[in-house]
């Protein structure tokens, strides 16, 4: 028979579990429950990153690594730093002036934090999806060919058509084979020339989901994506979500603790102060978890 | 992927041919800065010591940097440096460069075949441009470039563009000479060869392009800067020695002027002194930097006193007298009161402490009410002695006694007894006392003190300049009546103007919805606020001249530049209520309060820093302000005294009608504004020589460049107390 | 509220407006007393004679003035809320008023001078002649000096006005601005007269000793006013660069795209009303300038010769037209109706800048909420 007790260690204020089990004793420390071992190769690597808002600090001392080609959902009461911590990832912090960003996060084998970092090449293969559809005040199919344009990838405008190097058909397969990956294709296949912001609420951020899978990233983080959107949008966006790891890894925060359980493979929880507590897959933090507190808030004690 | 290299996530670190880029740039920024010299005759063109002229230097340059963006591009395409160009440098490049090599081309062949030159010029600049757009970046952006760069240093170096050279333009009826062309020629192509150089510096590619641009940018903003820095040190530098002319000042009203700046910059530093950001701590030891000067200077001042020793210099004096004039010392101890502020106010619960708290506001009220007293009858005295300053002398006694006290506790450390009022109210009284007694001295004119030592009503600060009127027989000239004229406009145009539009504003942010009419004053409001200020002259003389005098004078100046202020202090007091936020308009209505009340209690106390800081703003922009003058002021070039309009206002009940009149002659008056005086000087050409005017236009920028300090200094402060709250 | 719709007949709308504003005052004046309806008639009236009265230079205008000043500390004392609000509500029309009275009294003094010569003030293919003694009136060379003068400003003002507003607001580092921003501001309230004494004493013997011209080529005036109008541009095209929502900036750094390609492809087009307007405004601004053009200027009401586009020559503009003459004109004279005609031009065209700026706002608020 075990015993579980919590044991607050006083100094620290890190929670162990005591299990007693005839005269054994172990003690299980927070690093370990975070400490996901599994199977796949880990595409981003998170090292002791600290995040600060100036001097208050938002992250604290967060390890953790990300399968890749699998959902992993960050979920947490709000205000608890997993927006933070999402846009730590692809350094989209960076337009915060008063943040400041200790540790690491390693990602292809290199620090993305080190000196010399080209962002744009990062923010390529780290896609990021925002908790408002966010679509530019153009047509649709600029809208989706944004990424690739700016890159190079697809040539258009005067100067190509000059130089007889326009790319149209190009263009127009990327932006169908990116609407359909969006499950939006349907809806706007005969409208790409209108302006975006005459789309709904639900239609916008898959277009912006379009929009992110056009430059062909390996990584997509989502920021509640679904949150400003009516229930039949969300179902859309979550079913999308599920084909979507196919073939991405996606990182998905999440207040909508259902939501985390109904799409997720592995899930982290965040807790107040930016801390990581608890990360495991998906099954085990909701039905098993090991930390008492986390098994507060996903019963709904708080939060 | 189009890019000719793949990227990598991180770049090496620099490279040789990044090292090079970035000196193109350097030395394309030089050669910017050298063609400018050349318009102030700071760079030689001409014959220089070595027997060149000046302008082959500019050649070689020329050709070395075309040498250097050719170079950086065939480097990039023919060697394994770390470059990602585009397809294509894409349309503006290809365009600008079309339209340089079409200039050029068709300016030299006109030159040399005639007339058939510019058609060659076009086709020449359209294969140049259609070239350009084919080639893969790093080849299109430099090579035309560098091409245009050797082309013309040949040109310069082989004397071909040499001195005694010029173009003579029928066309334009001038000649422009090789250096003015020349200079042209390389401000334009170190442009260009800085932008080229950045773009290759940030390895071509989008992040090329944003290197290039953004040099391009910084470089403009730059250059606004810098001519802003040469046109305020060239006026500072024409204008001071006139303006200071035989300005003599006594060292005691100069180290009492000193006391504040000292205190706030010392306030500054320390305050700063535990931050850690790197921008800050510059800031801190700037601010200590200034208070230690001004250190040095009190100590010399104090010096000069003991010793009776004047300080000459050779236009202006410090008298070594150690009184000081009422009007600094109550500007100074005004200034000081607000400076002062109590964090913690005094809330003494012992009866000692209290009694004492009583008897200071107590002395301070009869102080106050005193001084009023004797500005409404005229001084107060029993038996010789003028109760008002020895008041204030024994106020300033007892609280600097205190203050005393308290220093002592502090420096023993002992721990300061509750009897012992804070240092900060014992401050502010003995502020007060000393604002009282030079209000005192400023009301009666009569001085406080012995002939060294004391407040004086006036002679402590002579500054002929300022207060000599312009035209008397054997002294000095001056601006005073200018400076007089100015003040009276500005003082009646705010009158005018203010109340009815924060009245307007109030109305637009409270009352009125949107509707037709809040959209008509909107076209009305921004209609006044770009309409020329020549325009509101005539106005001014189409509609008030001819209802006050027929003739120019400062009350139609005055309404004419309310006018102006209107639109501005409208628009800012506007904003400065709607950003007041609605949650203390609800809290207020949920009180009961009448709206009306909510408004006068509420709302204008909280937007007043606001519509404080539109006004001063608004004050900056009309002090400055000429045109309408000239139409309704039409004052004398060089007056003798300024109006007198405190003295001459008329009230009085008459038998006809209307039955009421209200007069003051002296507004009816024309007189003279500065800015006006200025145009006097100019177009009149009265005063030969033209030091007069600069100095005139120096005390003019320091009047309207002060204006926008204090502006930009309160708003400051009051967003520093809006976020404290 | 009935949601307003384009209607295309203004007429209607100007109707709906005023039945809508009758309906709300005749319920507002029913809840009020019979004092405060005395009371809002006195204070009203009691106005309005006093600016009639003034308009026609009536005698009795100090008696309203005062009488008004007496029901108003009246009213203040008794309904003072309503007092206030018919005041600031005074006050509001007075903008209206202030804009009407100056469109109406500069057109009245203007008309002689139409009535003697004509369209030909303005006329481009007439006799361009001014000639005031032999009775030629034509402002055409003054406007055309303008025009001259203000195309070399906007040359100026126009691309350093919006680099500057786009390094302020995109480019430059938190500390860079709140060194370039006040400076900017410092550069908005030099006085003109002050670009003038600078332009008069240094730029125009440089220009005249190096290139063999006649002082005060436009040339040197309109970068002078271009620097003047410097600001204008910068602020409000600053502004507009601000507003741009941060999300849609987030949405293409998101992408992949650099600071500069998001601002040529997202920011720019976004803020493009609010750039236009500045630009606009800063030819209004360029239009409007006067001190320092009629210090630096030469006077000579012509066409500039040998060539119309000659910018090195020095001629006249509607601004130092006016400013120069007066003093050397009586009243009632057509030169004297002829400066407030150069005056009516001026409004009209600073006026319509500012109208054209309001209609590029709002036609671009239209797209940015989704309409073609």
């Amino acid at each position: 028979m075990t015993e579980t007790k919590m044991a607050a260690d006083s100094r620290t204020g890190r929670e162990t579990t005591v299990e007693t089990t005839k005269g054994e004793s172990t003690e299980h420390t927070r690093e370990e429950w975070t400490d996901y071992e599994f199977g796949d190769e880990a595409v981003l690597s998170v090292d002791d990153l600290n995040v600060y808002y100036g001097e208050e600090r938002a992250i604290k001392d967060v390890s953790m690594d990300i399968p890749e080609e699998s959902v992993t959902a960050l979920i947490g009461p709000s205000g608890c730093g997993k927006s933070t911590f999402l846009r730590s990832l692809n350094r989209m912090n960076d337009r915060i002036k008063s943040a400041r960003v200790e540790g690491s996060v390693e990602f292809d084998g290199q620090d993305i934090y080190q000196e010399g970092v080209d962002l744009v090449e990062l923010r390529k293969r780290i896609g990021m999806v925002f908790q408002s559809p966010n679509p530019f005040p153009k047509s649709i199919r600029e809208n989706v060919a944004y990424g690739p344009r700016k890159h190079g990838d697809i040539s258009r405008g005067l100067a190509a058509r000059l130089l007889g190097r326009d790319e149209k058909d190009a263009e127009d397969e990327l932006v169908e084979r990116t609407l359909r990956q969006a499950a939006l294709w349907e809806e706007v296949e005969d409208r790409l020339a209108d302006n975006a912001l005459g789309l709904s609420g639900g239609q916008q951020q898959r277009l912006c989901i379009a929009r992110c899978l056009a430059v062909d990233p390996e990584v997509i983080l989502m920021d509640e994506p679904a949150s400003a959107l009516d229930p039949i949008a969300t179902a859309k966006i979550e079913d999308l979500i599920e084909e979507l790891a196919e073939e991405y890894t996606v990182v998905v925060v999440t207040h909508n603790m259902q939501q985390a359980a109904r799409i997720s493979d592995q899930t982290a929880v965040f807790l107040t102060g930016g801390e990581l507590v608890e990360y495991d897959d998906t099954e085990k933090i909701f039905e098993n978890p090991e930390s008492q507190r986390v098994e507060d808030y996903v019963t709904g004690k708080f939060g | 992927m189009s890019d000719a290299y793949s990227r990598r996530l991180v770049d090496t670190g620099s490279t040789g041919y990044d090292r090079i880029a970035a000196g193109t740039v350097g030395i394309a920024f030089l050669l910017f800065a050298a063609a400018v010299g050349t318009f102030f005759g700071w760079v030689p063109t001409g014959e220089t010591g070595s027997g060149v002229p000046g302008l082959t230097y500019f050649g070689v340059a020329l050709l070395g940097l075309g040498g250097l963006v050719v170079g950086l591009g065939i480097a990039s395409r023919r060697f394994d440096v770390a470059t990602t160009p585009s397809e294509s440098p894409g349309l503006i490049a290809s365009t600008v460069l079309g339209l340089l090599w079409l200039a050029t081309v068709g300016s030299i062949a006109s030159w040399v075949l005639g007339s058939i030159g510019w058609p060659l010029g076009v086709v020449v600049g359209g294969a140049v441009g259609y070239a350009t757009l084919a080639a893969p970046e790093d080849l299109g952006s430099t090579l035309p470039v560098g091409a245009f760069l050797l082309l013309s240093g040949a040109l310069v170096t082989a004397g071909v563009l040499g001195p005694g050279w010029a173009w003579e333009s029928a066309a334009f009826a001038a000649t422009f000479p090789a250096d003015v062309v020349v200079a042209v020629v390389a401000l334009l192509g170190s442009l260009l060869a800085g932008w080229t150089a950045g773009k290759a510096y940030g390895g071509f590619g989008a992040r090329g392009r944003q290197h290039g641009a953004f040099l391009l940018v910084s470089l403009v903003v730059f250059l606004v800067i810098g001519v802003l820095a040469f046109l305020l040190m060239y006026v500072a530098e024409r204008g001071i020695g006139t303006a200071v002319e035989n300005l003599s000042v006594s060292a005691g009203t100069l180290l009492v002027a000193l006391a504040l700046p000292l205190f706030v910059s010392i306030r500054r530093g320390r305050r700063g002194l535990g931050s850690a950001s790197g921008i800050t701590l510059v800031a801190v030891y700037l601010w200590l930097a200034f208070a230690g000067t001004l250190a040095v200077v009190g100590s010399a001042l104090g010096y000069a006193i003991v010793t009776g020793n004047a300080i000459t210099t050779a236009t202006t004096a410090i008298q070594p007298t150690a009184t000081v004039g009422a009007l600094p010392a109550a500007l100074v101890s005004g200034l000081a009161l607000l400076a002062v502020r109590q964090a913690k106010p005094w809330r003494p619960s012992d009866s000692r402490p209290r009694t004492l708290k009583r008897a200071g506001v107590g002395l301070a009220t009869a102080l106050a009410a005193s001084l009023v007293l004797e500005f409404l009858v005229g001084p107060l005295a029993v038996a010789g002695i003028s109760l008002v300053g020895t008041g204030a002398i024994a106020v300033c006694v007892l609280s600097g006694a205190a203050v005393a006290a308290n220093l002592s506790t502090r420096f023993r450390d002992s721990p300061s007894s509750a009897s012992i009022p804070p240092f900060r109210s014992s401050t502010q009284l003995f502020l007060l006392g000393v604002l009282a007694a030079s209000l005192h001295v400023l009301v009666t004119g009569t001085s406080i003190g012995t002939e060294t030592v004391g407040l004086v009503a006036s002679g402590t600060v002579d500054w002929p300049f300022v207060m000599n009127p312009t035209q008397g027989l054997g002294i000095q000239r001056g601006v005073m009546p200018a400076l007089i004229g100015t003040v009276w406009i500005v003082v009646g145009a705010v009158v005018f103007s203010v109340p009815i539009a924060v009245g307007a504003a109030v109305f637009l942010t409270e009352y009125a919805e949107d509707s037709l009419f809040t959209k008509g004053v909107d076209v009305a409001t921004n209609g006044l606020w770009s309409t020329p200020s020549i325009v509101f002259g005539l106005f001014g003389l189409a509609f008030i001249v001819p209802r006050f005098g027929n003739s120019g004078s400062i009350f139609a100046s005055q309404l004419v530049l309310g006018f102006m202020l209107l639109p501005l202090v409208l628009v800012t007091s506007r904003e400065a209520m709607q950003s007041v936020p609605d949650e203390y308009r609800d809290a207020s209505a949920a009180l009961g309060v009448s709206k009306w009340d909510t408004v006068r209690e509420v709302v204008i106390p909280a937007s007043m820093p606001g519509i404080i800081t539109g006004v001063i703003l608004g004050v900056g922009r009309i002090a400055g302000e000429t045109a309408p003058l000239l139409l309704v002021l039409n004052g004398p070039v060089a007056p003798t005294d300024a109006p007198a309009v405190l003295s001459s206002f008329e009230v009085g009940l008459t038998a006809q009608p209307p039955f009421v009149s209200v007069t003051n002659p002296a507004l009816l008056e024309s007189a003279s504004a500065l800015p006006y005086q200025l145009y006097a000087i100019i177009t009149a050409g009265v005063l030969d020589d033209l030091s007069f005017g600069w100095a005139t236009a120096f005390v003019l920028l320091g009047v309207v460049l002060s204006f926008f300090a204090v502006a930009v200094a309160s708003r400051r402060y009051f967003r520093r107390k809006l976020h404290h709250d | 509220m009935t949601v307003e719709h384009q209607s295309p007949n203004a007429l209607s709308a100007v109707l709906r407006w005023a039945r809508e504003r009758g309906r709300s005052l005749r319920r507002s004046v029913e809840r009020l007393g019979w004092i405060g309806r005395l009371l809002a008639v006195g204070q009203l009236s009691l106005v309005v004679a006093a600016f009639v009265g003034f308009l026609v230079q009536s005698v009795w205008t100090p008696l309203f003035v005062a009488s008004f000043l007496l029901v108003f500390g009246l009213g203040w004392g008794l309904r003072q809320a309503l007092t206030a609000k018919i005041m600031t509500f005074l006050m509001t029309v007075s903008a209206l008023v202030t804009l009407g009275l100056i469109a109406v009294f500069l057109v009245l003094e203007s008309i002689p001078a139409f009535q003697t010569a004509g369209l030909d003030l303005i006329n481009p293919f007439g006799g361009n002649e001014w000639a005031a003694s032999q009775g030629q009136y034509s402002l055409v060379p003054m406007i055309w000096g303008t025009v001259l003068t203000t195309i070399v400003a906007v040359a100026v003002a126009g691309p350093l006005g919006v680099a500057g507003a786009l390094f302020i607001s995109e480019i430059a580092p938190g500390w860079l601005r709140d060194i370039v921003k006040p400076a900017v501001e410092i550069l908005a309230g030099i006085p003109s007269i002050v670009y003038g004494f600078i332009g008069f004493t240094i730029i125009n013997p440089y220009i005249t000793g190096r290139l063999s011209v006649n002082p005060g080529a436009l040339f040197a005036i309109g970068a002078v006013i271009g620097f003047m109008a410097l600001p204008t541009v910068i602020s409000v095209a600053e502004d507009a660069l601000a507003a741009v929502p941060s999300p849609m900036k987030d949405g293409s750094l998101a992408v992949g795209a650099t600071d500069w390609q998001t601002m040529q492809s997202v920011t720019v087009p976004a803020a493009f009303s609010g750039i236009s307007a500045a630009v606009l405004l800063g030819i209004g601004r360029a239009m409007g300038e006067t001190m320092a053009a009629t210090v630096m200027i030469s006077h000579s009401r012509r066409l500039p010769e040998p060539t119309g586009y000659n910018v090195f020559d020095s001629t006249e503009t509607l601004t130092t037209f006016i400013a120069s003459s007066y003093g050397h004109v009586t009243p009632g004279e057509t030169f004297w109706s002829a400066l407030f005609a150069a005056g009516v031009v001026l409004l009209v065209i600073v006026t319509g800048l500012g109208i054209a700026s309001q209609l590029v706002e709002m036609r671009m608020e239209r797209k940015l909420q989704g309409n073609p």
